[in-house]
């Protein structure tokens, strides 16, 4: 549960910071540590298998590209059925906010 | 340009895999080297930088593992999802191509359903009588055991109840053997009495037939001898008809005859063994039969042991008999020998020569339609030549261009195949019901798994044989030369026509061979029907009437049968009457040893033993057979007084060849000195032109123990109304004595041609079908090699040549072809025909008449199919034909 909780969430991470643009891996690590304001601290080393994982799923697909200084580098684009999935999966997230904000929130019945 | 899809070389790149591993170090590195750029840029030094960054990144050998099997699994499944997309592709494009060419692909299709219909439909009689008539395992195991008597003239008999007891004994020979007999009974005990076939089995008949009872058990083998006897065995379709498939049927009581049999089993639905037999009891094996070695009346099989070989087999079935010779027929002059039977062939009867006739004719057809589609093929591979030279040209490998043409054909053989399955369901409906297939038993023709996949290898085969051989062929095309050519497909077209006329010769010669047997085949159903019987089957109405032997002692069945005959002359209608055991067509009659006192039998005279008939005064008026010397019964013979017999031209002929056989004195049937009185004509036996046997007649008044016979009226009357007449008269003697085996004489007759007349319908619509087909093997040929020269004609027309001459030209090119084929199936039909011997009756297998009309036929239209391109030809524009060019 938690594996799989943590797994899907830096799924969602990745698809959400391809959705902007086309990036490299260190470019996701790093769109991640700037969103989250350095709250979420990941192994930068994990951001690959779940890459490949995506890119096998179909939901992102990647290609050679040139990074900024120059240097030969794999790009990750996302593919229209990975956008779909990703709108998919925040209205889930901001589902499973709301309801576990409630029960937090909640009075006794 | 869509004919190497880059996806290709796509693929190419992510199958390397030492490509994965450098790319996944590529991007850690990357990562790694950024991370530890940038905290050198924070003012890290360098080497604390360095263990940061890779800290940061984690456990890279790790990560690079996981990484690395998903990159496999992802160039696994794109591998293979390519693949099929491709193959998606490819069909589509083929499908497309067949489309594109719908005389083509609808003459193909057409060609291969017909043919693989016919083998269907042939195969499927071929598997029903052949292959498995009975759904048991190891058929092939099952023998018939039959015995010799050469000192009696009797050849293949069944056996003695004892004698099957013996060979039950011998499981060195046999892992199971039973002999049984199948009889009429009257079932009571269940609603209204119903007449029932029921059989009574010595030995282990469940072993032999591997027979499960559905519910309940089979009667033990030792049943038979020790009892209790009155058990049967039922069908499932009995036990539905009086049960209602009630369990509770078991331990319930039938009665047979009067009797009472308790029921301990039913067999399973699709067990039919012997035919049309519905229970199944022990044989009474009583301490008589023990002595009895005379009364031959078991069919006797056995089931091979595990690893008998057949020298075994004859070894000790040799053996056995000889010790039955020495231990109980010490003296006599039996000489009794056993041979075995394959269980199958013994079923299949007759039909099994005329059956592989079949088979052979059938492939023959699909012989003609091979040639036939592989032509078409040939013809339009001419057309495809610039499209694959294209192909070729920009780059598709000749695996791909292999690939599209093996599914084109695969479509064409599927197509094919499937119509052909729905034309052979048709052809088994046809046969069922318009052949005599009732007579010989074939009214159920299951498409079982054998027969499916027999169409399916055929389809199968039809595509490769068909097909693919000459679209290779076709794609053998150099791309330089068709393309700078004019784009007429010349390169190779000089082969090409050769293989072409060879396919028409082939075509034309499998076809005559095919009508030169349906002609064999017409003829000899024909000297069939108008052949003398020795009799006039015409208005004929014959009915048996059995007394149930318990109820009737021999004085009375002397009076019934008297009475009945009386009864039935005196009725409006059937005046000419008679009575007789052992009507020809319908009963096997015993042949018995005869002898002529005062004449010894020398060396090299004829054995003597004749067939017997027993009669009532006046047989041979009904039957129409004339009494060619002396006279006939007048109805004074008495039992006890001088025996008298009538006999018949073979045995005149026989016995008497130099002599008037009338008023001379014989040994017959009971053994008691019996004048001859008279000479009549031969008269058939089971089958027209059955080889004649002498035959004597005795009266019934002086053989007043036959308790069964067959009453023959000769009327004017309908069917049903002497049938009525018939029953009326057998009811007001003794209303429970049934009338059966109702049926005109020409229906008998009609019976015993059963076989021959499938052959003939099969072999005729064969015949047909092949004209049919190399007619349009040779249209299409002719048509096609006109076309290729009508830029020569043209020129030929243009300096002056007549149509009347080029049509000439053209003919003569096809009439040639023609005469070759002719030649060539004369050839292959004299080497041929000769199998049909054995089913050919008043014809030679090298009649004129019949190869005179099969050429006759296929001269005349194979000339029209080369007229039609040849008139086409004449209508050749010069000016258009040299222009297009």
């Amino acid at each position: 549960m938690t594996v799989d909780l943590m797994q899907n969430t830096l799924d969602l991470m990745i698809l959400k910071a391809l959705s902007w643009d086309a990036m490299h891996g260190y470019g996701v690590a790093r769109w991640i540590e700037r969103t989250t304001r350095e709250a979420m601290r990941i192994e930068e080393g994990s951001l690959y298998p779940a890459l490949h994982r995506l890119e096998r799923r179909g939901l992102v697909d990647s290609s050679w590209g040139v990074s900024e200084n120059n240097r030969r580098a794999k790009y990750y684009t996302l593919t229209t059925r990975g956008r779909d999935q990703l709108h998919q999966e925040v209205r889930r997230w901001e589902d499973l906010v709301t309801a576990v904000g409630r029960v937090l929130s909640g009075a006794p019945a | 340009m869509a004919w190497i899809p880059d996806r290709y070389h796509r693929l190419l790149e992510l199958v390397r895999g030492a490509r994965i591993d450098d790319d996944i170090d590529e991007e850690i590195a990357f990562h790694v080297e950024h991370l530890e750029a940038e905290f050198v840029a924070r003012g890290m030094p360098p080497p604390t930088a360095r263990a940061a960054a890779m800290r940061q990144f984690g456990d890279a050998r790790h990560y690079h593992e996981i990484s690395r099997r998903e990159k496999k699994l992802m160039v696994k499944a794109r591998r293979r999802s390519e693949r099929l997309r491709g193959w998606g592709w490819e069909i589509r494009m083929a499908a497309r191509s067949l489309v594109r060419s719908p005389a083509f692909t609808l003459a193909a299709a057409t060609t291969l359903a017909l043919a693989i219909g016919a083998n269907t439909a042939i195969f499927s009689v071929f598997n029903a009588v052949l292959l498995r008539p009975l759904d048991v395992p190891e058929l092939e195991r099952l023998v018939v055991i039959r015995e010799d008597l050469p000192g009696l003239g009797l050849f293949e008999v069944d056996l003695a109840p004892a004698e099957v007891m013996d060979l039950v004994e011998r499981d060195d020979l046999f892992s199971a053997v039973t002999g049984y007999r199948a009889g009429s009974r009257t079932l009571t005990g269940h609603g209204a009495p119903m007449r029932v076939e029921a059989a009574t089995t010595l030995g282990d008949f469940a072993g032999v037939f591997a027979v499960r009872p559905h519910i309940g058990r089979f009667f033990a083998p030792e049943q038979a001898v020790a009892g209790p006897r009155e058990v049967a065995v039922v069908s499932f379709g009995i036990w539905q008809q009086l049960a209602g498939g009630d369990p509770g049927f078991l331990g319930s009581l039938i009665e047979l005859d009067g009797v009472p049999f308790e029921v301990v089993g039913v067999l399973p639905p699709d067990f039919r063994h012997p035919r049309s037999v519905q229970i199944w009891v022990p044989f009474a094996y009583t301490e008589n039969w023990h002595q009895n070695r005379g009364s031959l009346f078991l069919r006797t099989v056995a089931r091979l042991g595990p690893d008998l070989n057949s020298a075994q087999l004859d070894a000790g079935i040799e053996a056995e008999a000889a010790r039955w010779n020495q231990e109980y027929h010490a003296g006599s002059q039996f000489g009794k020998e056993l041979s075995t039977i394959g269980f199958i062939e013994h079923g299949a009867g007759p039909l099994r020569s005329i059956l592989f006739v079949l088979m052979g004719a059938v492939v023959f057809v699909l012989l003609i339609a091979a040639a036939n589609v592989s032509s078409l093929q040939l013809v339009r591979g001419v057309a495809r030549q610039r499209e694959i030279a294209v192909r070729t040209a920009l780059g598709g490998g000749r695996i791909q261009i292999a690939r599209l043409l093996l599914f084109e054909n695969v479509l064409l053989g599927l197509a094919g195949g499937a119509a052909g399955l729905l034309v052979g369901v048709a052809l088994v409906r046809l046969l069922t019901r318009w052949a005599p297939a009732e007579q010989m038993h074939l009214t159920e023709l299951p498409l079982d798994a054998p027969v499916l996949g027999f169409t399916a290898l055929l389809s199968l085969g039809a595509v490769v044989l068909f097909g693919l051989i000459p679209a290779i062929r076709t794609m053998r095309v150099d791309p330089q030369r068709v393309l700078s050519d004019s784009g007429r497909g010349t390169s190779g077209s000089g082969a090409r026509s050769r293989v072409l006329q060879a396919s028409v010769v082939v075509q034309i010669a499998l076809a005559l061979v095919l009508l030169l047997g349906s002609g064999l085949m017409l003829r000899t159903l024909s000297n069939l029907v108008s052949a003398e019987v020795g009799f006039d089957p015409r208005g004929l109405v014959t009915a048996q009437v059995s007394l149930p032997g318990s109820a009737y002692s021999t004085e009375r069945r002397t009076r019934f049968f008297d009475e009945l005959l009386e009864r039935i002359r005196a009725s409006p209608g059937l005046a000419n009457s008679a009575l007789v055991f052992g009507l020809p067509f319908a009963e096997q009659t015993d042949s018995s040893p005869i002898d002529i006192p005062g004449r010894p039998r020398e060396d090299g005279d004829p054995e003597r033993h004749a067939e017997a008939r027993i009669v009532s005064p006046g047989y041979f008026r009904t039957m129409g057979t004339t009494i060619i010397r002396g006279r006939d019964f007048d109805g004074t013979e008495r039992e006890g007084e001088g025996r008298k017999a009538i006999v018949d031209q073979t045995f005149a002929e026989t016995f008497f060849p130099d002599e008037d056989a009338v008023g001379q004195i014989i040994t017959g049937y009971v053994g008691e000195e019996t004048e001859i009185i008279g000479v009549v004509a031969r008269v058939d036996r089971e089958e027209i032109g059955s080889e004649p046997k002498a035959v004597a007649y005795y009266p019934r008044a002086q053989l007043p123990w036959i308790s069964s016979f067959t009453v023959v009226t000769r009327t004017g009357l309908s069917t049903g109304a002497a049938v009525a007449q018939l029953r009326s008269a057998v009811a007001e003697i003794d209303p429970n004595v049934p009338l059966h085996q109702v049926r005109t004489m020409s229906e008998r007759i009609d019976a015993s041609l059963a076989p021959r007349r499938l052959a003939m319908l099969a072999l005729g619509a064969f015949g047909v079908l092949s004209v049919l087909l190399a007619a349009l093997g040779v249209y299409g040929v002719m048509r096609y090699t006109t076309n290729q020269r009508t830029r020569e004609i043209g020129i030929r027309m243009a300096v002056g040549a007549d149509p009347p001459a080029v049509a000439a030209m053209v003919l003569r090119r096809g009439l040639v072809l023609t005469g070759a084929g002719i030649v060539a199936g004369t050839v292959t039909a004299l080497a041929t025909s000769r199998l049909l011997t054995g089913i050919l009756f008043g014809v030679e297998p090298t009649d004129p008449w019949a190869f005179g009309s099969a050429v006759g036929v296929l001269a005349a239209v194979s000339a029209v199919a080369c007229w039609l391109p040849a008139r086409a030809a004449t209508r050749v524009d010069p000016v258009t034909a040299m222009r297009s060019e």
